[in-house]
């Protein structure tokens, strides 16, 4: 079990961190759940494979995925933005995952639903634990997902961007008032998390089940990640999402409760939604 | 003396009753099936093109099949008439389509492909006295009288392969694994059973509801702490590529064990899906293989209707032949009744894609096909193993 539970740290963990890093930030800045993030790294990282299967190298091919990630993000918060700047935090929620459900369906459309080659990022394997062989992909997605968490906390909190970032978070529309380029910043955080979200797909999914609603429910273990953090503290998440991965390792490894392992997300969000709301609930008590 | 009021009124009621009893005779010739003797032959497949787990081109066999038959002049000179309509994997659809294409005038369902047709309409198919001729995906396809599928299914499918790997590859670590699909753990606990029971062998792992959408690493980390030998995957496209690459990745070669998939994974897609980590693979077929002469005629008709080549599309078209075979050997109009009646009737007969005889008569659960063809995956291409069926019979005394 202890191996299963080193294989689901290494395959899954770095991949749910990525994305769960991004969700905050997103969250923090626009106030946005971007359900469709992992939704839209398919999409990329279906395209890299279309792309390497006609013949081009790798490296070309998973800029041009990674840069349509990147633009379908953009122009969801574009979007948003435009048209939903101001609405509340249910209809946004209600518009993100309208767009998830919209990204899924025109996947289905591009791409169909056939088996697809998708090639690791960086072939082989880079060490072994406990013998288990974790692949240099798992090793490159454990390592982006450190390095992307240190230069978020670094940028919001040392650079003038990230002041503004931390500001409009808090206070969008004085932000605006002030000239803050309020609108253009959240698009430019969508985009980077497309593209983040992307070159995390482009790494766990050469291991994963090629169906593409499988690879955009991603985004729920690391939504729980993220919700653990309190959507605040990018440190909590990358550890909790690693966490979780070999937590659902573990599960699947034991045969009497490895049906269960898939509803490990759901269980920690519903837990942890009902233990913020206990305050609300125990005063109403009262 | 009747007055001219009274007359009136008496035609007018007589006027009424003709009519009505017009549209009672033709609503219930239409549910009755049977179609003009000159007018299309209409039949369905009732396929779960879309839900929890697609079955999306398994009956687009059927419509090439069709095609070709209609291009030659049909049945009699009579055209079939094929739909495919999707349940979406929801009971209540299936039971509804089914209904439905009753009441539209369909003598019978071929090539339907259903995660639930088979359990919510077995009754009414038996009730109103239709076949069903598809491609069963749970047990209860395979214990129907009026059902009969042309695979072997998911508890026979399963056991060819670990019969294969320990009569014919004379393994002795024989290894399961298989996922938490819908209605498919039972059909695996029962194939277990049977193996055990015709090889005196008792598998040395058993995961028989591995998690469906998860890392499949723990399941490989599983099966090489118990040292299987071999080990049979109930896989399909999507998770028999992953399965493989893990499998390589983890440093568990063909040689140390040997890894069986069946039908659901012969395609060109799989193979190229998987590249290197699918070499070795031991893939035992339901359905012939696309290379043997026998099945020229199919590998045609695909290409005809532009359909790709694969181990899904061939049961549609295989439930189609033996459909096609039954009616043209009819004497007399083709509706439901007298279709359901030559099933019934029928003598066992070969179909090419089939290892065992097609049968059906009047038992009360059917599952002609008890036979598996080996092939072995090398660089893209399914490379026949023997070319030969190795059948259930063969090895059940």
């Amino acid at each position: 079990m202890l191996q299963a539970g080193i294989a689901g740290f290494a395959d899954s963990g770095g991949a749910y961190a990525i994305l769960a890093v991004c969700l905050i930030l997103v969250f923090r800045t626009t106030g946005v759940l971007s359900f469709p993030i992992a939704a839209v790294g398919t999409m990329g990282t279906f395209l890299t494979s279309v792309l390497y299967g006609h013949g081009w190298s790798y490296a070309p091919a998973a800029v041009v995925g990674v840069l349509l990630g990147a633009a379908l993000s953009a122009a969801f918060g574009l979007a948003f933005v435009r048209w939903f700047f101001d609405s509340s935090a249910a209809y946004r929620a209600t518009v993100a995952i309208a767009l998830l459900l919209g990204t899924i369906a025109v996947s289905l459309r591009v791409f169909g639903d056939t088996p697809r080659l998708i090639p690791y990022m960086v072939p082989g394997n880079a060490l072994t634990v406990a013998s288990v062989k974790i692949s240099a992909s798992s090793v490159v997605a454990l390592v982006l997902a450190l390095v992307f968490a240190a230069a978020v906390l670094q940028a919001l909190g040392r650079s003038q961007t990230g002041l503004r970032l931390r500001a409009m978070s808090q206070r969008p529309v004085s932000c605006e008032l002030l000239g803050v380029p309020v609108r253009s910043l959240a698009v430019t955080i969508w985009a980077i998390s497309g593209a983040l979200g992307t070159l995390a797909l482009l790494l766990i999914a050469p291991e994963r089940s090629t169906e593409i609603s499988d690879l955009s429910f991603l985004v729920v273990p690391a939504l729980a990640a993220a919700l653990v953090a309190s959507f605040r503290r990018y440190a909590v998440a990358v550890i909790s999402a690693f966490v979780l991965g070999a937590a659902q390792g573990m599960l699947s490894y034991s045969s009497a409760v490895s049906n269960y392992q898939i509803l490990i997300p759901f269980v920690v969000i519903l837990v942890l939604l009902l233990w913020f709301e206990r305050r609300e609930v125990w005063d109403e008590a009262r | 003396m009747v007055g001219r009021r009274t007359m009136r009124r008496f035609a007018g009621t007589l006027a009424c009753v003709v009519t009505a009893a017009c549209v009672a005779a033709c609503g219930s010739s239409g549910s009755s099936g049977s179609s003009s003797s000159k007018g299309p032959i209409k039949v369905a497949a009732i396929a779960s093109v879309t839900g929890p787990a697609p079955f999306n081109d398994w009956a687009t066999g059927a419509t090439a099949f069709f095609n070709r038959l209609n291009k030659d002049g049909g049945i009699d000179g009579r055209k079939v008439d094929f739909s495919i309509i999707d349940d979406k994997g929801d009971p209540t659809q299936a039971a509804s389509i089914a209904r439905q294409e009753v009441g539209d005038g369909v003598v019978a369902f071929v090539g339907s492909i259903s995660l639930s047709d088979c359990a919510v309409n077995r009754n009414y198919y038996k009730q109103i006295g239709i076949v069903s001729i598809d491609v069963g995906s749970d047990a209860t396809c395979f214990n129907s009288p009026n059902i009969a599928p042309v695979n072997s299914g998911p508890e026979i499918d399963p056991l060819m392969q670990m019969i294969y790997a320990a009569e014919v590859l004379h393994k002795k670590k024989i290894c399961v694994l298989g996922y938490n699909v819908p209605g498919e753990t039972a059909d695996l606990a029962a194939a277990i059973k049977r193996f055990t029971s015709i090889t005196g062998i008792t598998p040395a792992l058993e995961l028989t509801a591995f998690p469906l959408n998860g890392d499949q690493t723990p399941a490989i980390i599983k099966l090489k702490g118990a040292g299987c030998q071999a080990v049979s995957v109930s896989a399909d496209l999507s998770h028999g590529v992953p399965f493989l690459k893990d499998q390589a990745s983890q440093g568990l070669s063909m040689s140390t064990m040997q890894t069986l998939f069946g039908q659901g994974t012969y395609s060109e897609q799989f193979s190229s899906a998987v590249g290197s980590a699918g070499n070795g693979l031991d893939d035992i077929l339901e359905l012939a293989p696309t290379s043997v002469p026998a099945v020229s005629q199919m590998v045609s008709d695909f290409k005809a209707s532009n359909i790709p080549v694969s181990g899904d599309a061939e049961t549609g078209w295989t439930a189609a032949y033996v459909f096609a075979h039954v009616a043209e050997g009819m004497k007399g109009p083709i509706t439901r009744k007298s279709l359901t009646a030559a099933f019934k009737s029928l003598t066992p007969f070969p179909v090419p894609t089939m290892g065992t005889e097609f049968s059906f008569g009047t038992a009360s659960a059917h599952n002609p096909n008890q036979a598996g063809w080996p092939t072995q995956l090398e660089n893209g291409q399914y490379v026949n193993q023997g070319n030969k069926w190795v059948t259930l019979a063969q090895f059940e005394h």
